[in-house]
């Protein structure tokens, strides 16, 4: 089941999860400019990049098609969780030389 | 007592019961049970007290490395690297880690083809209690909480356990008991070695049913053959097939290989390294147990658990950790950082996670008729063939490699301690492999058809001739193997003392 986020949630997850283009439903670049210069912004950003070329392709509505709703931390544990289950039920990738769970390639490529 | 071949007249023939052809770790382990025992032993060392080229250089020959997929690797040196022809023999250099095969891998996988002992891990566990009583090492009742503080627990993984290993201090290099042990043997009146004495032949009677003796010769090439009433084989196990294979009096095939199985079944431990490592996430745990060090006892890797095995129908598989060394991979940050990310439960940012930790991957190697050692037509400077090695890998083993790593990335992963990095594509699989473990060329099945030696470690067909080390190790389980084999020589004593009597 899908459920429509605010503007005020989205915000809220994307600063959670350093998410750019779900951040970019919801607000200008600029307000996270500070996040974004972070040493650790750059390296997610490059992860994603690595993701990318690795041939991972998702969309933000994919990503979020079965979060049941809630707030960041409830879309913060949705995708933990998945993480988690994916590593338990084999769904995982070698990208480059890491072995990573679908989810936290999905949620890489669509940064 | 310590003499030297070199000084034996040529066509000498020596008198004695037991004959032991070797004079490593295992040849000193097995004399030193007949110490003053009413029984004559005499030990031939191919080499002198320390190497020497001259020796050494009879360890030459062909070694090739053949993976799974059609790729094969020159090893070059491998056959004069791993072995050494002096007293001690590998001992001097091994890297003196010590640990028990697990019990089943005394059994019979029905996943594993060509496993399976003759006896189960229970007759062999006095031997390995003796056994690091020869080696000078605690007793296998580890105690990890000894060695690192309680509140410092290795890795609680599902799969994977922790497997503890300990260090001999009978080996090279500075406080080594080495020496001690070497005296206890050379020593003893009753035992006598022959320094620079090589078997080149094993005797026996025309039907090539009782081992009478060893022909023996001399890099000055003076001969003489020493009478037994037991001869074991105990030169390592690439010798110890060699002289069985070059003993071709009777049959064109060599003895006891009636069944085309001695020099067969070469079994190493695959092993995988380039690019390997583990990215600990949120907080790297405390590795002290996994990491070597100097002066330390005991020391950890994480093994799959046998109910993993048996569940995912793998053989054995270990994970070895070393030192952060090196400049990182420019891919490890981020990708690192972005774990860190998922396994901090995507609720905050800005973390740099550790840098990775080398790993090395070890799997078992499937037993495989087609992985062999054979004579190759150069002879030596004792007019012996040179062996020709080809260690050869099944598409299977590297099925397992890949299995077992994933299984443990996953492990790692679902319990977000960290992700798994291992550069498949950099380097063609197992074609690095390093390891110095010879095993299973003269190995022992009950059922001559599928074995060179019975229970008794007695060549089948072959009455007082026996053979002592890796060579007849069945699998190779993933421990090293150097305490089994001593294990296994110290239970041949007590089955030759019984017979010698």
């Amino acid at each position: 089941m899908s459920v429509q986020l605010d503007r005020r949630d989205w915000l809220r997850v994307s600063l959670a999860l350093g998410l750019g283009p779900l951040l970019a439903r919801v607000a200008g670049a600029d307000a996270l400019s500070d996040f974004w210069r972070g040493r650790v912004t750059d390296d997610l950003r490059r992860a994603g990049e690595l993701v990318r070329a690795a041939g991972v392709s998702a969309s933000a509505d994919e990503l979020l098609a079965d979060f049941p709703g809630g707030d960041d931390a409830a879309l913060a544990e949705f995708l933990a969780r998945a993480v988690r289950a994916d590593f338990e039920a084999d769904r995982v990738r070698f990208v480059g030389p890491w072995l990573l769970a679908e989810t936290e390639c999905r949620v890489l490529a669509v940064l | 007592m310590i003499s030297d071949g070199h000084e034996i007249a040529d066509g000498t023939t020596l008198e004695c019961d037991l004959v032991l052809v070797g004079g490593g770790l295992a040849g000193l382990a097995l004399a030193r049970e007949f110490v003053g025992k009413p029984v004559r032993v005499v030990v031939l060392e191919s080499g002198g007290e320390e190497p020497e080229p001259e020796s050494q250089a009879l360890c030459e020959g062909a070694a090739l490395l053949r993976d799974g997929a059609g790729g094969t690797n020159d090893l070059g040196g491998y056959l004069t690297e791993s072995r050494l022809r002096c007293l001690g023999g590998a001992g001097n250099i091994w890297g003196a880690k010590c640990a028990r095969l697990d019990e089943s891998d005394f059994l019979e996988r029905a996943w594993f083809p060509g496993s399976g002992w003759p006896f189960a891990r229970a007759e062999l566990d006095p031997w390995y209690e003796r056994a690091c009583e020869c080696l000078q090492i605690e007793s296998f009742q580890y105690d990890t909480a000894s060695e690192f503080d309680p509140g410092r627990p290795p890795l609680a993984l599902e799969r994977f356990e922790t497997a503890t290993r300990h260090f001999s201090p009978v080996r090279g290099g500075p406080g080594s008991t080495m020496p001690a042990y070497k005296q206890a043997v050379t020593g003893a009146d009753n035992v006598r070695v022959l320094l620079h004495s090589n078997a080149v032949e094993i005797e026996t009677d025309e039907a090539a049913r009782v081992a009478r003796a060893v022909r023996v010769r001399t890099l000055r090439k003076n001969g003489f053959r020493v009478a037994a009433r037991a001869i074991v084989l105990v030169a390592g196990g690439i010798e110890n097939a060699r002289l069985l294979l070059c003993s071709r009096a009777v049959h064109a095939r060599g003895l006891g290989n009636q069944h085309d199985l001695v020099g067969r079944y070469f079994a190493n431990h695959a092993t995988f390294g380039p690019g390997a490592a583990i990215g600990f996430t949120r907080e790297t745990p405390p590795l002290d147990l996994y990491m070597t060090r100097d002066g330390r006892k005991i020391w950890g890797v994480l093994a799959l658990s046998k109910a993993a095995q048996r569940g995912e129908k793998l053989g054995n598989f270990t994970v070895t950790m070393g030192p952060r060394e090196g400049q990182p991979d420019p891919g490890d940050g981020p990708m690192l950082a972005a774990a860190d990310l998922a396994d901090r439960g995507y609720v905050a940012a800005g973390r740099t996670p550790d840098a990775p930790v080398p790993v090395y991957f070890m799997s078992e190697q499937l037993p495989n008729r087609d992985s062999r050692i054979a004579l190759a037509e150069e002879t030596d400077a004792l007019g012996l063939p040179r062996v020709r090695l080809e260690w050869s890998f099944q598409a299977a083993d590297e099925e397992h490699m890949r299995r077992s790593v994933r299984l443990f990335g996953r492990e790692l992963g679902q319990k977000a301690i960290g992700r798994v990095r291992c550069a498949w594509d950099e380097r063609p699989m197992f074609l690095d492999s390093w390891s110095r473990h010879h095993i299973g060329m003269t190995r022992m099945h009950r059922d001559p058809t599928r074995g060179v030696v019975d229970a008794d470690a007695r060549v089948h067909g072959v009455e007082g001739l026996y053979v002592a080390g890796s060579s007849v190790f069945p699998t190779s389980g993933i421990a090293n193997p150097t305490l089994t084999l001593i294990a296994l020589a110290l239970r041949l004593a007590e089955h030759l003392q019984g017979k010698l009597r």
